[in-house]
């Protein structure tokens, strides 16, 4: 669905150097700390941005040569940047429906009422929520083969999270070809929404996993000096050292419950990944 | 394009309380002032400037990033302002002509009715310009920038033309012949001149317009 092959982009201060790919039927979730390159890509894959090098395919077509119907395919929410705020979502309405051939009017009209987004008021006296909610939906009201989520649910409350997170699960449920690139802070969102993750650090892509192995074999060993000194190594991704000694991340949990008794695995969420895959020595 | 200025025109619907507000204060203009064309002048800038409030509401919060990944080429968008700047700028015109021209006819039956509309005829040139003008500088600098660039480069023009006839006059340059040759021109050829002067200009400008956009980083 999408390949994103050496692309380069060079800032004063900060270089993006990735290559991943996007299967077609997946959620895929692009995790980093901030600065670590998520949106910059995002603009790279949405043509906002020119690139030094590399080359960027989307339907099997460079991203250069995209034409208005290809872009019709896209649905992009930007964590940013929407629709004026001196618009309201009963001028939106027509806007749409002239550029997008696909534009389903009852089924965004009905997302309004349901999620209680006044029609006849300005987009810039909306709460956060509400702005992120019309952004979810202007995204899946035109039958967008692929989405392109660049930080949807930032600065939304738990319950605000869990509607967005319907929206895209009901959006998914109805084509199963349909694809979505997402980024998040938050990841227990990607945890239980994503098919596989990406980990971006100072623009290059570190780890690439399914979620469900990244949940189901990683694993934090924590040990002190001594019993991290006689440990098997081999499975070992990540070392950092701590007051009692050493927190090493493994892909392959099930080892080290199995061969080293003496030493304490617990499970690794994203966040625990991330912060070791970032902050820890490699091995 | 359609998409866009439909976008534009629903700005426009919901400034719909200035535009009133403004029209009055035209209207006052023509019953109080000697000089009627200055409401025409007047309710023509009023709406032709909107052309650069609606660039201005695009980039508000950034806006640029979503407006570029919905369906349209980033020419799509130059021709948009285009159009739309062409068609305030020409309504406005053509309304504030008519309602003058009323005026004018219920106020003075006998006046010259002819001369009076190509004195009308004779602002349009100056309002493309100021499109030509503003609309590659409002993309290429945003609202606050521009504004400064704005007062440069009219203060700079001043300032150019200033010294460009103190040089004339120290050099006791003949400028008889081009006076001579401007008043040997008739008024319709006059206008019509300046108006396709303002429109070579004008597509200069969107080449220009073209341009900045295919090239600006969001």
């Amino acid at each position: 669905m999408l390949h994103v092959q050496n692309v380069k982009k060079t800032y004063q201060n900060f270089t993006l150097n990735c290559s991943f790919s996007i299967q077609p039927g997946y959620i895929t979730g692009l995790v980093g700390e901030n600065g670590a390159g998520k949106s910059t890509t995002f603009k790279a894959i949405l043509g906002l941005i020119s690139i030094d090098a590399g080359k960027i395919e989307l339907f099997g077509k460079d991203i250069h040569d995209f034409t208005n119907k290809d872009r019709e395919q896209l649905g992009v929410v930007l964590s940013d940047s929407g629709f004026s705020g001196y618009l309201m979502i009963k001028d939106i309405v027509p806007i749409l429906q002239s550029m997008y051939h696909s534009f389903d009017k009852q089924a965004f009209l009905q997302g309004c009422s349901k999620y209680r987004l006044p029609l006849d008021k300005q987009i810039r006296n909306f709460s956060t929520g509400m702005k992120a909610k019309l952004k979810i939906l202007v995204a899946v009201s035109h039958n967008a083969k692929f989405l392109l989520l660049d930080e949807p649910t930032a600065g939304l409350d738990v319950t605000a999270r869990e509607d967005l997170l319907d929206m895209l699960r009901t959006y998914m449920e109805q084509d199963e070809t349909r694809t979505v690139l997402i980024s998040s802070h938050i990841s227990s969102d990607l945890e239980n929404l994503c098919d596989d993750i990406y980990l971006i650090h100072d623009g290059e892509i570190i780890l690439h996993e399914d979620t469900d192995l990244l949940l189901s074999n990683y694993g934090i060993i924590k040990t002190d000096q001594a019993k991290f000194d006689t440990l098997e190594k081999q499975y070992l991704l990540r070392k950092k050292k701590e007051s009692y000694g050493y927190a090493c991340l493994t892909n392959e949990k099930q080892y080290y419950i199995e061969n080293a008794p003496d030493v304490i695995v617990e499970s690794s969420g994203i966040d625990e990944m991330i912060t070791m895959m970032i902050r820890g020595e490699r091995v | 394009m359609k998409g866009l200025l439909i976008k534009d025109l629903k700005l426009m619907k919901n400034q719909k309380k200035f535009f009133i507000t403004f029209f009055m204060i035209a209207v006052i203009f023509l019953i109080t002032y000697e000089n009627k064309l200055f409401a025409v002048s007047y309710t023509t800038m009023i709406f032709t400037i909107f052309v650069m409030s609606t660039i201005s509401y695009d980039e508000y919060e950034n806006g640029y990033p979503f407006l570029f990944v919905l369906p349209i080429r980033r020419s799509d968008y130059v021709n948009s302002k285009y159009c739309f700047g062409l068609l305030c700028c020409l309504a406005a015109w053509l309304l504030a002509t008519l309602y003058t021209t009323i005026y004018q006819i219920t106020q003075k039956p006998d006046g010259n009715l002819l001369e009076w509309i190509g004195q009308c005829c004779m602002i349009i040139p100056f309002f493309l310009l100021f499109l030509a003008f503003s609309i590659p500088v409002q993309l290429k600098f945003g609202n606050e920038k521009a504004r400064v660039v704005i007062f440069g480069i009219l203060g700079g023009s001043t300032l150019i033309i200033y010294a460009a006839s103190k040089l004339i006059k120290r050099m006791n340059v003949n400028v008889s012949v081009i006076i001579q040759l401007a008043e040997s021109i008739s008024n319709l050829g006059l206008v019509i001149g300046c108006i396709a002067g303002s429109i070579v200009l004008l597509m200069i400008s969107y080449i220009i317009s073209i341009h900045i956009m295919n090239k600006k980083q969001f």
